[in-house]
């Protein structure tokens, strides 16, 4: 154990710090990346007087992260108690090729084929939780695995395709308008809330945090520490699933090949969410500040010029940034 | 003692880790010829000075390592451990288990020769051959595999491969706690084959902590508490294990807390029946309301597996418990069954299984009774507040304030906000490892304060504890454990009497197993 070290060397106990530069020092914490986010859209307001500062600009940036939105969310479902899933981005493009494959090469009923596809990623992250959790095979190598053999499926199922012609009005589940923004960024809203209230307020959410911070302490006290192990792996590979039936709902088609690169800014964002809001913890509206910080980034990027390689760079990036400060806070919130 | 200097000498050797002094002063000299003991409590400073030995830690300025009277480099070296002849066997013994006996005792001597394999490996066989031959243990076959050796040859082939790199009649081997894993029947190989390589002129200095070890095997031992030595070089046959113990425990000046009644509280007891585990076998008691039962015995005695198997924190492969609440059948329950049928749990290790550091103190405190008192759809923050008002304050835990890590707490607060954590939930039987561990002397006191006002609401308690200091101050009785069973019961403890009855000669019993 180390302790927070006085400038004499003598161990300093946490001592209670008046309350408002205690305050200050919380809300600047908590919001340094809404400042930073405000810094780089006043940069590449500079750098492109006219252009950027658009309605346009920023209805594009929150109009179409709807499948990172739920991606991210969906890692952070395994995130929270302390395992990862990357298989994900594969159980999201395994749904979203599977609803115009049943649709149209089967002619199954479109509801139909949507349920089948979330059933399918649902079906993914259980067999990837009974492997990693009852039998005890490393989570690496057990999604690494599943994340390649579903994206094998999926391209085995559409020949190698992009299967599309959904109907026109199947993109109304996802792209109907409500106040000027698609109705899936809604969606997202609503479940990064919802999550949210389920991992503050509720015993369940108590329980997961406790599971992903000390799984012996959980199990001690009493939480049935496999099945919320097992559970997270379920819901998180089926919330990619929904994210799957949203994403081909607003493109109308879908090539499975480009699965893998929605891994990398799903978990970007989810660790750089873990210093907003609640720092030191993975937290829904963290990662929805996150995702969308990261996308104004890409956006002006983009419209300066840089583009193809730009995305790799700037998430990769991003990752290792986020990762790193994430590492700080949490030292900082929980030294010990 | 002879004019040649001796074969290790550590002299005002310390070590800071920040403010904490875990090693003040240490002197220790351990001679030609000789087995020399180091003993001490757990965190007394004796695998730090194996650490700074082995080179993990530099001391701090001014202490020195002499070697046949040559001064070491500090930080130390491997290469220049392994050129004074300075060999550390660790607990483990560090062997590979699917390599043979050849390769084990040779690996990292011929690493830089690596591109001759086969001539090497040839080399090294008979090398490992003529090194078992030493320990006369001639019985190994150096080309089996380590895996299909016996513990008792495993040690050996870790003895001999710490002998590598030593000439006959010099050199010195460091046991650091090396006896943990073996079965007691091969123990006595083990302690022949040590005293045959320091009988040719080699010396071992053995770290232990069992004091019937220390007392069966060494010369001269050398007693280590919180970090000094407080008995240098004491010649072994002439103390007892009393002595030692006395030693390395200190004397702390003891106010009774806890109030004994003459007639117990009335109600029904906490039965429990044919507990039997790794260790323990068939052990049976019942404990009163009120009660405050300590268990104890020497390390490896079973009374530290109890806590575990009681509470469906680990399986037993038998027994049960009978609470006002349930009954519950231990060989199949989890912790939430033994939790609902009021029975709670604060383990030794605070750190791994006690609390999560990283969330609020809060949180940690409720975290037992969220489903239970909540409901599925909402916490609620009113009974939360209130249970975490009441911990703070019972217990006078500092900082009050509910909404930081408990990582940022002392460990002495730390200790209070687990037993909080149990206490809130109003356990019918309260059991306890090492309570006061990593405590300093306030916290102390607070704590076994609070257990003995909780036995007075009427719950009953179980400490395990080495701390005779700690069993005398709360307990209303001990029970002493020997090979897995109770073998001793004392009413109305005092610290004198616990020890005695700890380190007092086996009562010769039925119960006992080889």
């Amino acid at each position: 154990m180390s302790q927070t070290k006085s400038p004499s060397g003598v161990a300093a106990p946490a001592r209670p710090r008046a309350a408002d530069g205690l305050d200050w020092q919380r809300f600047t914490s908590r919001y340094a990346i809404v400042g930073i986010w405000i810094l780089m859209c006043g940069l590449y307001a500079a750098l492109m007087p006219g252009a950027f500062l658009q309605g346009s600009t920023f209805r594009s940036v929150f109009a179409s992260q709807q499948a990172l939105v739920f991606l991210a969310l969906a890692a952070m479902m395994t995130f929270v108690v302390g395992e990862f899933d990357l298989s994900i981005a594969s159980a999201l493009g395994l749904s979203a090729t599977l609803v115009p494959v049943l649709a149209i090469l089967h002619g199954w009923n479109l509801g139909l084929a949507c349920v089948v596809a979330v059933l399918a990623s649902a079906l993914g992250g259980l067999v990837n939780g009974f492997l990693v959790v009852r039998i005890g095979v490393p989570a690496l190598i057990v999604t690494l695995g599943s994340s390649t053999l579903m994206l094998g499926i999926a391209s085995l199922v559409s020949h190698q395709t992009t299967v599309s012609g959904l109907s026109p009005g199947f993109a109304d589940v996802a792209l109907y308008e409500v106040a000027g923004l698609p109705v899936s960024f809604f969606y997202g809203l609503a479940l990064a809330l919802a999550i949210g209230y389920v991992l503050t307020f509720t015993p369940l959410g108590r329980h997961m945090t406790f599971v992903g911070a000390n799984r012996e302490v959980a199990r001690l006290a009493g939480v049935a520490v496999d099945r919320i192990r097992l559970g997270a792996f379920v819901v998180g590979s089926t919330l990619a699933g929904v994210g799957g039936v949203l994403l081909v709902a607003s493109v109308g088609g879908y090539d499975s090949t480009v699965s893998p690169t929605y891994l990398l800014p799903a978990f970007a964002a989810t660790f750089l969410g873990t210093a907003v809001v609640r720092p030191g913890r993975f937290n829904p509206i963290g990662t929805l500040v996150a995702i969308y910080f990261l996308a104004t980034g890409i956006l002006g990027l983009q419209m300066l010029g840089y583009t193809g390689w730009i995305e790799n760079v700037f998430y990769g990036t991003a990752l290792i940034i986020a990762v790193s400060v994430a590492t700080i806070v949490r030292r900082r919130t929980a030294s010990t | 003692m002879t004019s040649a200097p001796p074969r290790l000498e550590l002299s005002g050797l310390s070590k800071s880790f920040g403010a904490f002094r875990a090693l003040r002063d240490v002197d220790l000299t351990v001679g030609a010829g000789e087995i020399h003991g180091l003993v001490g409590q757990n965190g007394c400073g004796k695998s730090t000075l194996v650490k700074i030995l082995a080179g993990y830690h530099p001391p701090d300025r001014g202490g020195r390592i002499l070697v046949d009277g040559r001064a070491l480099a500090t930080p130390v070296r491997p290469r220049d451990l392994r050129a004074a002849g300075i060999a550390i066997v660790h607990q483990d013994f560090g062997l590979v288990r699917e390599k043979s006996v050849a390769e084990n005792i040779a690996v990292g001597s011929f690493t830089t020769t690596r591109w001759a394999r086969r001539v090497d490996w040839r080399a090294g066989e008979r090398r490992a051959a003529e090194l078992l031959e030493r320990l006369d243990a001639t019985w190994i076959d150096p080309a089996r595999p380590v895996s299909a050796l016996g513990p008792a040859d495993r040690s050996i082939v870790a003895i001999a491969r710490a002998l590598r790199t030593q000439r006959p009649g010099e050199g010195l081997i460091v046991l650091d706690e090396s006896t943990r894993a073996l079965p007691k029947d091969s123990l006595e190989d083990f302690y022949r084959v040590l005293r045959g390589v320091v009988l040719r002129g080699g010396a071992a200095l053995v770290v232990s902590h069992s004091l019937e070890e220390i007392r069966r095997i060494t010369d001269r031992v050398t007693v280590l508490r919180d970090g000094s030595v407080v008995g240098r070089s004491v010649d072994t046959a002439g103390t007892s294990e009393q002595e030692i113990a006395r030693r390395m425990l200190g004397r702390v000046v003891e106010r009774r807390v806890h109030n004994r009644r003459e007639t117990p509280r009335s109600g029904p007891p906490i039965t429990v029946s044919g507990l039997t585990g790794r260790t323990v076998r068939e052990v049976s008691m019942e404990i009163g309301p009120g009660e405050v039962v300590g268990l104890t015995g020497v390390a490896g005695a079973g009374w530290d597996e109890v806590p575990y198997l009681l509470t469906g924190a680990r399986r037993p492969a038998n027994g049960s418990v009978r609470t006002g609440r349930a009954s519950v059948d231990l060989a199949r329950a989890h912790s939430r069954d033994c939790i609902a049928a009021g029975i709670a749990l604060l383990p030794e290790h605070r750190i791994d299984d006690g609390l999560a550091l990283t969330l609020p103190v809060g949180e940690n405190v409720t975290l037992p009774r969220v489903r239970l008192r909540g409901r599925p759809w909402l916490i609620g923050r009113g009974w939360q507040h209130a249970e975490v008002t009441s911990v703070l304050d019972d217990l006078g835990v500092r900082p009050r304030r509910p909404d930081i890590p408990v990582g940022q707490l002392s460990g002495g607060n730390q200790q209070k906000v687990m037993l909080g954590k149990w206490l809130a939930g109003r356990p019918e039987l309260l059991v306890l490892h090492e309570p006061t561990q990593a405590v300093d002397v306030g916290a102390r006191e607070d704590i076994l304060r609070a257990i003995s006002e909780t036995a007075e609401r009427g719950v009953a308690v179980v400490v395990a504890s080495i701390q005779p200091a700690d069993l005398a101050a709360v307990c209303d009785r001990v029970l002493i454990f020997r090979d897995g069973g109770i073998d001793g019961e004392i009413t109305a403890p005092t610290e004198d009497a616990v020890v005695e009855a700890v380190y007092a000669a086996p009562s010769p019993s039925p119960r006992r197993k080889g």
